[in-house]
Order: C-alpha cells, then sequence, then structure tokens
C-alpha cells in the first residue's frame, strides 16, 4: 500500500474538521494500481481454485442484450441466428456483477481530518474500479449531501466514466440526512452485490439487516474518525469539550463533557457493544461487515475488509 | 480643576478623567477569560454514546456564560480603583466660586482718606478711587473670560446694596478705566480660566496678608490701595474723623460709627483745653458727663503736695511741642503735677527743667493746676497736637480693635481665611472619597486573594 492520502492541498481548515471533499489528481492512477493488483490477486486465487470457479460450469440464469463493450464470447449466437439480434448469456456471477455503490454523504459524514466522506468516497471509488475491473455494472448514490452535485445515481460502466465521476464529486460537502432506511426499500433492487460505505450511525444494524434478500451480496462498510474510535483523541483531558453534533436535531445537539477516565471508559464500552453488535447481525445473515479508521488510506482499507 | 469632565448637570466630574481608562482593563480581562475558558467544541458523529441526556433547561445554563466569583472580584475592584483614581467630584447647587469673580473691597474709612474732606470733584484721588482703578484690568479680563463680577464688602457683605452711595462708586470705577496690566497670567490661570471663583482684593493693606492659597484653590490677588496724603483731622475746631472696628457676635463688621461714652473734665481744666476736648469728645461720639462717673477720658488738674519740689506758689513754667508752646503760673501749695498727682504715666509736655507739665496714660490726662497760656505762631499747632493726644489715650472698651490691631488682624484676613478653609475642608472630603474608594479596592483585593488560596 502507497499510503498516501489525497489530502495535501485540503481546502479545509488546518485545524478543524474537512469540511469539503478534495479528490486529487494522483487518486485515479492510485485506483488504477490498486485495482490492477486487486485483480491480479484474484485470479491467482482463482486459479488455484480449478475450473469450477473459473466460469465453467456456473449456472445459466438468463440473457440480455448486447451492450458494447461485452465480451462477444459471450453471445448466444443460436438466438442471434432466430431473432437477429445480440444476446449475451447470463450467468450467476454475471449477474452478480450489477454492484450498487451507496455513500453516506449526510453531516455526520463531515467530520475528522481526513474527513469520515473523504475515506467514504475514496473508499467506493476503488470498490467501483473493482467493479468495472469485473465487468460489473456500478451504480454510485449519495445518501444525504443536501450540496450533493450527484442529484440522481451514476452508472458507471466503463474504466473511464470513474473519472467522470471523480470530477463531479468534487468540493462535495457533507450535510444533510442520509435517509438511509428509505433508501434500502428501493435502492438495493436488481443489484447482484449492495455495498454500504458510511459511519452507519442513523441505522441499526437489525434494521438494516431487513434489507439482505437471498442472492444478493451485502457489504457494509463502516468508517468512523478517530476521535470517534477513541474518545476525545489528540485533544487534552483537561480542556473542557463541547461536544456538537453534526447533524443537529437527533436529540443530542451538544453536550459538554470532561474528558476523563469515567466519561471515556463509559463511551468506548458503548462503543464497543454497538460494533460488536453490527459484527453479530453481519455474520447472522452472513454478509461482509468491517469498520475501520477514516484516516486509513483505502488500500489499507479494502485490503482488510477483502482478506481471505 | 480645569482639566475636569463636567457632567451633563454640570454640578460634577473628574479630576484625572484618563484614569477611567483604566476601567478597560477589568473589561478586557473579562473577555479574554471569556475566550480562553470557551471550551472546545468539537463535532461527534457518535454523540450519542455519550449517553448524557440535557433537558432543555441545562442546556440554557450551558450556554450562559459564567464569571468565576474570585473573577467578577478582581474586575469589579479594579473599576472602582479605576474611578478613585479618576477622583470624582460633586459640587453641590450654590456653591461658592463657581465663574464668579469675586472683589472684596476693604470697608475701612482709611480707603475714604483723600477724598472724604475734598470737593466732591475730587473723589477720584482717594484711596479707594486709586485702588479701583488697579484692579480695572483685572476685573475687565474676567468680564472678557465670562465670570461673573461680585462686590463683596469686607464681613461677607454684598457691596451694592449697602453702598450709601451707590452713584458715587459707579464714579469712582468709570473714572479708573484704565487699559493695561501685567495682571493677566493671574486672572487666565486655573482660577479664572475655569469654573473656579477668582478674588480680587482690594484692602487698604496688604503686607500682613497671608492667605494659604494652593494651586486648587481660588485665584487670589489683593490690591493695596495708594496711602492718601493729607490730615484726618483739620482746624481747631473742625470735626475729626475716625473709625472703629466693631466685634459684634464674632463677626468682624466695619462700622463708621462714633464710640459711645463719657468723657469727665475736672474743674479747673483750661478753658481752651476743655473746649478742644469738648469738641473732640463730640467728634468721636462722646458725651461729658459732669457726675464724675466711668469715662472714656477723664481730664484732672493735678493737685500735690509740694514737697521737696523746689516749686513754690506763683511760679511760672514754660513748655511747648510740635510748634505750640505754653505758660502756665502754678496754683498755690502745687509743686511738681507728676510726683503731687502719682499719675503713672508718660510726660506729654515738660517744661525748661524736664518737670513734666502735662501726663497721660490709657482714659486719664493730667495737666498742672494754674493758669495757662499759649503761645506759638500756629494757631492749629495746639489743636492737631491735643486731639492727638486725646485719640491716643482715650479708653477703648473691649470690643473696640484700634487701628494697629486692625492692621494685624483684618477682618478681610478672617473672612477670607474662614472662606478658603471651606474650600480645603471640601478638596480634604473629596480626598477622603477617593481614599476610601481605594481602600475598598484594596479590600477586594485582599478578599479574592482570600477566595483563591481557599
Amino acid at each position: 500500500m502507497s499510503g498516501r492520502r489525497s489530502q495535501g492541498s485540503s481546502p479545509a481548515d488546518r485545524f478543524g474538521d474537512q469540511e469539503r471533499l478534495h479528490l486529487d489528481a494522483a487518486l485515479l492512477p492510485r485506483l488504477g494500481r490498486f485495482t490492477a493488483r486487486m485483480e491480479a490477486l484474484r485470479k491467482r486465487r482463482e486459479g488455484g481454485r480449478g475450473a469450477r470457479e473459473q466460469g465453467q460450469g456456473e449456472e445459466w440464469v438468463g440473457y440480455r442484450p448486447y451492450r458494447a463493450g461485452d465480451d462477444v464470447r459471450g453471445i448466444d449466437w443460436n438466438l442471434l441466428a432466430r431473432l437477429d439480434q445480440p444476446f449475451v448469456k447470463l450467468q450467476t456471477r454475471a449477474a452478480s456483477e450489477r454492484w450498487t455503490l451507496w455513500v453516506d454523504a449526510s453531516g455526520s459524514m463531515g467530520v475528522g481530518r481526513p474527513s469520515k466522506l473523504q475515506a467514504a468516497v475514496e473508499t467506493a471509488l476503488a470498490l467501483a474500479s473493482l467493479g468495472l475491473a469485473r465487468g460489473a455494472e456500478v451504480r454510485f448514490e449519495l445518501g444525504g449531501g443536501c450540496s450533493s452535485r450527484l442529484e440522481r445515481p451514476a452508472a458507471l460502466r466503463r474504466p473511464p466514466d470513474l473519472g467522470e465521476l471523480v470530477e463531479r464529486l468534487q468540493g462535495l460537502r457533507a450535510d444533510g440526512s442520509a435517509e438511509l432506511d428509505s433508501w434500502l426499500e428501493v435502492g438495493a433492487r436488481g443489484a447482484g452485490r449492495v455495498i454500504l460505505v458510511g459511519d452507519l450511525l442513523d441505522t441499526a444494524p437489525t434494521r438494516l439487516a431487513r434489507a439482505v434478500r437471498p442472492g444478493v451480496d451485502w457489504v457494509w462498510l463502516q468508517l468512523l474518525a478517530q476521535r470517534e474510535l477513541e474518545l476525545g483523541a489528540g485533544l487534552e483531558s483537561s480542556a473542557p469539550v463541547e461536544f456538537l453534533d453534526p447533524e443537529p436535531g437527533r436529540g443530542h445537539d451538544r453536550q459538554r463533557a470532561a474528558l476523563d477516565g469515567g466519561t471515556r471508559a463509559t463511551y468506548q464500552r458503548r462503543l464497543s457493544e454497538r460494533l460488536e453488535e453490527f459484527g453479530r447481525v453481519a455474520r447472522r445473515h452472513r454478509l461482509r461487515y468491517g469498520c475501520f479508521e477514516a484516516g486509513r488510506p483505502f488500500e489499507d482499507t479494502l485490503a482488510e475488509m477483502f482478506r481471505g | 480643576m480645569s482639566d475636569w469632565i463636567r457632567f451633563a448637570s454640570g454640578s460634577g466630574g473628574f479630576e484625572r478623567p484618563w484614569a477611567l481608562l483604566l476601567a478597560a482593563l477589568p473589561v478586557l480581562l473579562l473577555l479574554t477569560t471569556r475566550l480562553l475558558g470557551r471550551p472546545r467544541q468539537v463535532k461527534l458523529g457518535t454523540i450519542a454514546l455519550l449517553g448524557q441526556e440535557q433537558d432543555p433547561q441545562e442546556a440554557q445554563d450551558a450556554k450562559r456564560v459564567r464569571w468565576p466569583l474570585w473573577m467578577l472580584l478582581v474586575a469589579g475592584g479594579a473599576v472602582w480603583a479605576s474611578i478613585a483614581l479618576a477622583g470624582p467630584g460633586l459640587r453641590l447647587p450654590g456653591a461658592r466660586g463657581t465663574a464668579t469673580l469675586h472683589v472684596m473691597l476693604d470697608r475701612s474709612w482709611t480707603l475714604d482718606a483723600g477724598g472724604r474732606f475734598s470737593p466732591p470733584t475730587a473723589v477720584a484721588s482717594t484711596r479707594l478711587a486709586r485702588a479701583l482703578a488697579a484692579a480695572e484690568p483685572w476685573r475687565a479680563r474676567a468680564e472678557e473670560l465670562g465670570l461673573e463680577i461680585e462686590w463683596t464688602a469686607s464681613g461677607g457683605r454684598r457691596l451694592a446694596p449697602d453702598l450709601t452711595d451707590e452713584e458715587r462708586l459707579e464714579q469712582l470705577l468709570s473714572a479708573c478705566l484704565t487699559a493695561g496690566s501685567s495682571a493677566d497670567a493671574t486672572l487666565s490661570g486655573p482660577g479664572a480660566a475655569g469654573s473656579e471663583a477668582a478674588t480680587l482684593l482690594v484692602l487698604p493693606h496688604v503686607d500682613s496678608l497671608d492667605l494659604p492659597v494652593g494651586q486648587s484653590g481660588p485665584a487670589v490677588l489683593a490690591i493695596e490701595a495708594p496711602q492718601a496724603d493729607g490730615p484726618i483731622a483739620r482746624g481747631a475746631d473742625a470735626a475729626v474723623a475716625g473709625a472703629a472696628l466693631v466685634l459684634q457676635a464674632g463677626q468682624i463688621l466695619e462700622r463708621e460709627t462714633p464710640l459711645s461714652g463719657h468723657v469727665v473734665l475736672e474743674p479747673g481744666v483750661p478753658a481752651r483745653a476743655a473746649e478742644l476736648t469738648r469738641a473732640w469728645a463730640a467728634a468721636r461720639g462722646l458725651t461729658e458727663d459732669a457726675s464724675n462717673g466711668p469715662a472714656l477720658l477723664r481730664l484732672r488738674m493735678m493737685h500735690g503736695t509740694g514737697a521737696g519740689t523746689g516749686y513754690g506758689t506763683g511760679k511760672l513754667v514754660r513748655g511747648g511741642r510740635e510748634g505750640f508752646g505754653v505758660r502756665v503760673t502754678l496754683g498755690a501749695g502745687d509743686a511738681s503735677p507728676v510726683r503731687a498727682a502719682a499719675l503713672a504715666g508718660r510726660a506729654w509736655l515738660t517744661d525748661d527743667r524736664g518737670e513734666p507739665i502735662v501726663l497721660a496714660r490709657a482714659g486719664e490726662i493730667g495737666m498742672a493746676p494754674g493758669a495757662w497760656e499759649w503761645t506759638g505762631s500756629d494757631p492749629l499747632a495746639f489743636p492737631a497736637a491735643w486731639v492727638r493726644l486725646l485719640d491716643e489715650h482715650v479708653a477703648q472698651p473691649p470690643e473696640i480693635v484700634g487701628v494697629a490691631q486692625r492692621r494685624a488682624s483684618s477682618g478681610l484676613q478672617r473672612f477670607w481665611l474662614e472662606q478658603l478653609e471651606d474650600r480645603v475642608g471640601a478638596d480634604e472630603r473629596r480626598s477622603a472619597t477617593g481614599a476610601c474608594a481605594l481602600i475598598v479596592a484594596l479590600l477586594l483585593g485582599a478578599a479574592v486573594a482570600a477566595l483563591r488560596r481557599t
């Protein structure tokens, strides 16, 4: 992992939270290198597992019209001869290669430096790059973000679409509410793989799990700021601190706390319980879940997330 | 005092208004403390995990600024001390000396000398007129500066209503208007240009005047009336001018009223001396008393025992002084009048051998008995000398202050001393107020220190 972060000349306040998303020019090459490395690892791993996992014998699930860029080897020539229209055969893997990426851009994602939003977007872009490399159609959506420049979900079909998406996301500001619950009712339909990237603080894991359907690969990727993983990290313990809710109106707009041992211990215990609940629900529903610190490079985060 | 900031009412102000700037220090202190003590605000997405539910009242209280008690005490003490250093003052309405020039006139008769017995056209030559002429530039300057002019007679009374001849004063003033003086510096100083009273004293004598004039007191200028030439008595039988300073109920009042009492002329007093004495007594307001009772002045004939005197009956003795001479043919059985009369007085008139013919002491004048004849070419010499003798030896009641005493203890001086003492007292009270404020500030500081220690 290179460990580089795209925050070198962030316009955000140097001593506060990063206010706006900043995707620098080095991001796309990083995404490319990361994707190539991950694909090489996957092929090496799949190569060792035998012909069945190379695509032979995969279950046929149907057809769909041929689109530019599809592998011509997937065209059903018989159907072409009969209907005079190209169709490609859909097998299990191909069906699952329709990915939906939901990225939380609500106000709570503006916490930290780099912000959780910065980490979430970079991570989601890396996942999108992976999906495109595997031939999947990637649907990229933002949750929250009143200033979102992504009014409609972005449909990515080719790697060059990533560059265009990066341009549209540039300067994005975390605000508003994620509204994840309502999104889950409709947003995840038709996808073979649904990936949620955010702090996932607005919804209980049990409610998230209600949207899980068989045959859909779910991934919960939770990102928290350092000060959220370790209360008051970087702050003097003697100084009085007033914590503010980045999304006011949830009942805890502001709380003054002394960063003494008791407060920290209570907080850490409650956080651990919350994260353990996420893990427990994820295991029960056989979905992939991971919680990471937002300050880590996305390469490290994803390598750890999909290890094994 | 000129640097006082006057309140809108014009009744109060500060002696050192710049000290009020120090009051900004505690304000800055409080603001700095507020900024430095402000809790750092940190966004936390997991704020719900803190689990400290706050009711709205608590949240409101948390927003409210809370200053530590010691900080408030320090700030209050600093504000108080700055006000104390500024020296606040308040003047009561009607207080003396606000934008007023007091012209104090000594009403002693001596200021009229040179004019009282002169023709009316010569009033400008009196001592008062000449003194006012010297004072006029000062008065005019004060008028230019906007000060009110208040004429006051010694004793504290307004002069104008008491004047018997106000037109005369006006004439004096108009006659004395002269321009130019080197006195502007005094009147344009703190006293005259500012709010405090300036004072102009017109006195017969200023050599013994020792006013405690401080920097914060009124501007005081004393003008001594020039000495007048000419007699205060004229003619053998003319009126005799004089005055006395009468102490009444502790207040000094100038009076030109005559004395009150009796004169006793014993039998045998020479006719001329008796006549002149009666005229003098009338001018002084004294009456002749034939009942031989208490008197302010008694003229006696000294009938001695004659033992060892060397004089015999019918002896003629001669004497003289101040331009006149006498021949006295002593009566039978009389010897030296001094020894015979046992009069412990000074010899006012002696014969050729140095034996006294007239002896005098306070309230009593003794004359040699016999036949008196006056010699000399100047008919006024004896009356002038005799009246002076009578004036010098007339007994004065305890409430009468002589001219010499009056010079040493002027009524004006006492009046002004009282006035200035009042002013000094006010300053002391103001200083005391400032001192009290400083003490309170120090006490506050001590309280703060105690609080900090606990």
